[in-house]
């Protein structure tokens, strides 16, 4: 199977928004008695967004891509979001103290205990500048 | 207007020559400088990081320390890339090459030397135009009506996409992207709720500061652990005196140096467009008008002078805009407007009416931050090899959590936590692809701006269009609107035949 561009995917994924947005914005009013409505200016954002999208997907170049640097990133964004995530249940210090720890052990592949140090540092680090020294909450 | 008295001139003092203000500014001179030298980190990511520490000053030290931190890391941005080849702000790259060719031959210390006293001065040329312009732009503005401002609004939005490096029409899909997520919630002219899928949280309208963090830093972030491998190698270079010579190319290259400034100036001026492309359209001035274009890429300084005082003028010129108009001259202004909301500095023509003491003391802070670079910036030119062995392992948490305290504290919401991380994503994958930031923060900022003056002018003209060109300087800026448009695809058409002739 002939291996596809970026572009081309980009092109695709816009295709699905401005497709999504086409159709929400035709549900509201385009013009109204005051001028133009709410969908006024969506309407044509979507439009523009399907144009554009078309000729990535017809035209687009192709580019080189680092798959390897792409998949740590996104691993640390899930990681990043999970912490977030469990924020409600284990508080700052224990979910931000083991994202730290995923970035220096897994990402930096620095050893253990190097990671434990820098993960308690930076935690204690944000408690004192943060809640201690300028009084605002952590999350 | 002006308003520039004795007694208004003697308050910015007072409020600059505060020891608490005083201590701001050479605190974010130094934040500033460590950041624009570690290569990853930007200038934008500075001002970024300092929003949640601004939330808790006073507006003027809370606006100094975002002046203050960019103009040093646009200077220190130049440290890197004389010493590894690696621009430590976008704002270095297009003299990169050339000024680790010159560390290479053996005159580094003459390339840092003249990235420090050119950004000194091509700063000092951007704050004066400033400190010159805002004002009178300012009295003018105030005649402006809903058709001047949707003009100036889409003259914004026009330059953003044709001045983004790259494809142009990447740039298009940015920016109304951007203008989409400005569409987001109640907050348009009909009150209507727009794609807030039943949430309340969503209805209120997304916050601006924890999308740019998203975007402009944790977006960073993500691309700096996708680049764990990339090696840093130093260039062996002797730092001593950096400032010997300086005065003798000043006094050789003074064309470029005015040049440099005022293109710099100038394209910060341009909404969406800033000191990373003032740098290069500079540079390839330099190079276009040189006497001796054949040693460009060779390690020849004329090209860092020009683009070196080009990329720090461009910071103060950025400034005009955003305070006149509330229109972002760059990505850091983009960031500052909302800080200026929160300071209830509002940006627009009054400012220097209801704000004069305020607006004088950023100016002062300006001059300030550029003649504190000398020192500082000796120093860290000094300390380089010590600030770039920085373990980027401990970099990388703290500046994470630095983002996730900024965009909590704004509403002291889990929301805002949540827009950073999903925006964090969206702008590593635009630009992972090809797709530039500026235009869609640019049609972010400027969406509700945009919708508001259309739908009060087509109000006030009863539907006709061509009220939109009858008043003169709104007809003026609607036909230098209509240029901006069409010049791209001109030159596209008409290179077309040429391209195939040539074949």
């Amino acid at each position: 199977m002939r291996r596809r561009s970026p572009d081309f995917w980009s092109g695709l994924a816009l295709a699905a928004l401005g497709g999504y947005i086409v159709v929400q914005a035709r549900g509201w009013d385009y013009l109204t008695d005051d001028g133009p409505g709410p969908g006024f200016f969506p309407l044509w954002y979507g439009v523009g967004i399907l144009a554009c999208s078309l000729y990535l997907v017809l035209f687009g170049k192709d580019s080189p891509s680092d798959w390897r640097g792409a998949g740590r990133a996104l691993a640390t964004w899930a990681v990043l979001a999970t912490s977030i995530a469990l924020l409600k249940w284990v508080g700052f210090a224990l979910s931000f103290a083991a994202l730290t720890f995923f970035i220096v052990a897994v990402m930096y592949r620095r050893p253990p205990v190097v990671a434990a140090l820098v993960a308690l540092g930076v935690v204690a680090g944000f408690y004192a500048v943060f809640p201690l020294a300028l009084g605002v909450a952590l999350p | 207007m002006g308003l520039l008295t004795a007694s208004v001139l003697a308050q910015a003092f007072a409020l600059v020559f505060d020891p608490y203000v005083l201590w701001v500014i050479l605190a974010s001179a130094i934040f500033g400088l460590f950041v624009g030298a570690v290569p990853g980190l930007t200038a934008t990511m500075a001002t970024a990081l300092l929003v949640p520490v601004t939330f808790f000053m006073p507006p003027v030290p809370a606006i100094a320390s975002i002046v203050t931190a960019t103009a040093m890391a646009i200077f220190a941005g130049d440290i890197p890339s004389c010493l590894l080849r690696m621009p430590g702000t976008p704002a270095s790259a297009a003299y990169t090459d050339e000024a680790y060719a010159m560390t290479k031959k053996g005159q580094g210390e003459l390339a840092l030397g003249s990235g420090l006293w050119f950004s000194i001065l091509g700063g000092l040329f951007g704050t004066a135009v400033l400190i010159a312009a805002a004002p009178s732009l300012a009295e003018i503005a105030l005649k402006f009506s809903s058709f001047e401002y949707f003009w100036l609004v889409v003259l914004g939005l026009a330059s953003a996409v044709f001045l983004a490096i790259g494809n142009p029409l990447k740039g298009v899909v940015s920016l109304l992207f951007g203008l989409l997520v400005a569409s987001e919630g109640l907050d348009n002219p009909a009150g209507f709720p727009r794609f807030t899928f039943g949430s309340a949280e969503l209805a209120g309208g997304l916050t601006l500061i924890p999308i740019m963090i998203g975007m402009f830093a944790v977006s960073e972030i993500l691309r700096s652990v996708g680049r764990i491998d990339e090696p840093w190698e130093m260039a062996q270079t002797k730092i001593g005196n950096v400032l010997h010579g300086m005065w003798g190319l000043t006094k050789r290259y003074p064309w470029q140096l005015l040049r440099g400034s005022a293109v710099g100036t100038a394209i910060g001026a341009l909404p969406g467009a800033g000191a990373d492309i003032a740098a290069w359209m500079s540079y390839a001035i330099s190079k276009r008008f040189s006497k001796e274009p054949e040693k460009f890429g060779t390690g020849h300084i004329e090209g860092i002078i020009e683009a070196g005082a080009s990329n720090n003028s461009a910071l103060a010129g950025a400034w005009i805009p955003a305070l006149v108009f509330g229109i972002p001259g760059d990505s850091i202004t983009a960031i500052v407007i909302g800080v200026l909301y929160i300071k209830g500095l509002n940006p627009g023509p009054t400012i220097f009416m209801n704000n004069a003491p305020a607006i004088y003391a950023v100016f002062m802070v300006f001059i300030l931050a550029n003649l504190l670079m000398l020192p500082l910036g000796l120093a860290a030119i000094r300390a380089a090899k010590q600030m770039l062995r920085a373990p980027r392992e401990v970099l990388l948490p703290v500046i994470l959590l630095f983002c996730i305290v900024g965009s909590f504290a704004i509403n002291n919401s889990i929301f805002g936590v949540a827009l950073m991380l999903a925006f964090g994503i969206v702008g590593y994958v635009m630009e992972e692809n090809g797709f530039p930031i500026a235009p869609a923060i640019l049609g972010l900022v400027l969406g509700a701006m945009l919708e508001e003056n259309f739908i009060s002018s087509m109000i006030k003209a009863d539907g006709r269009l061509l009220a939109f060109f009858e008043r003169p300087i709104a007809g003026s800026l609607g036909i230098l609107t209509i240029v901006v448009f069409s010049v791209p695809l001109i030159r596209r058409t008409m290179a077309v035949p040429w391209r195939r002739s040539e074949k």
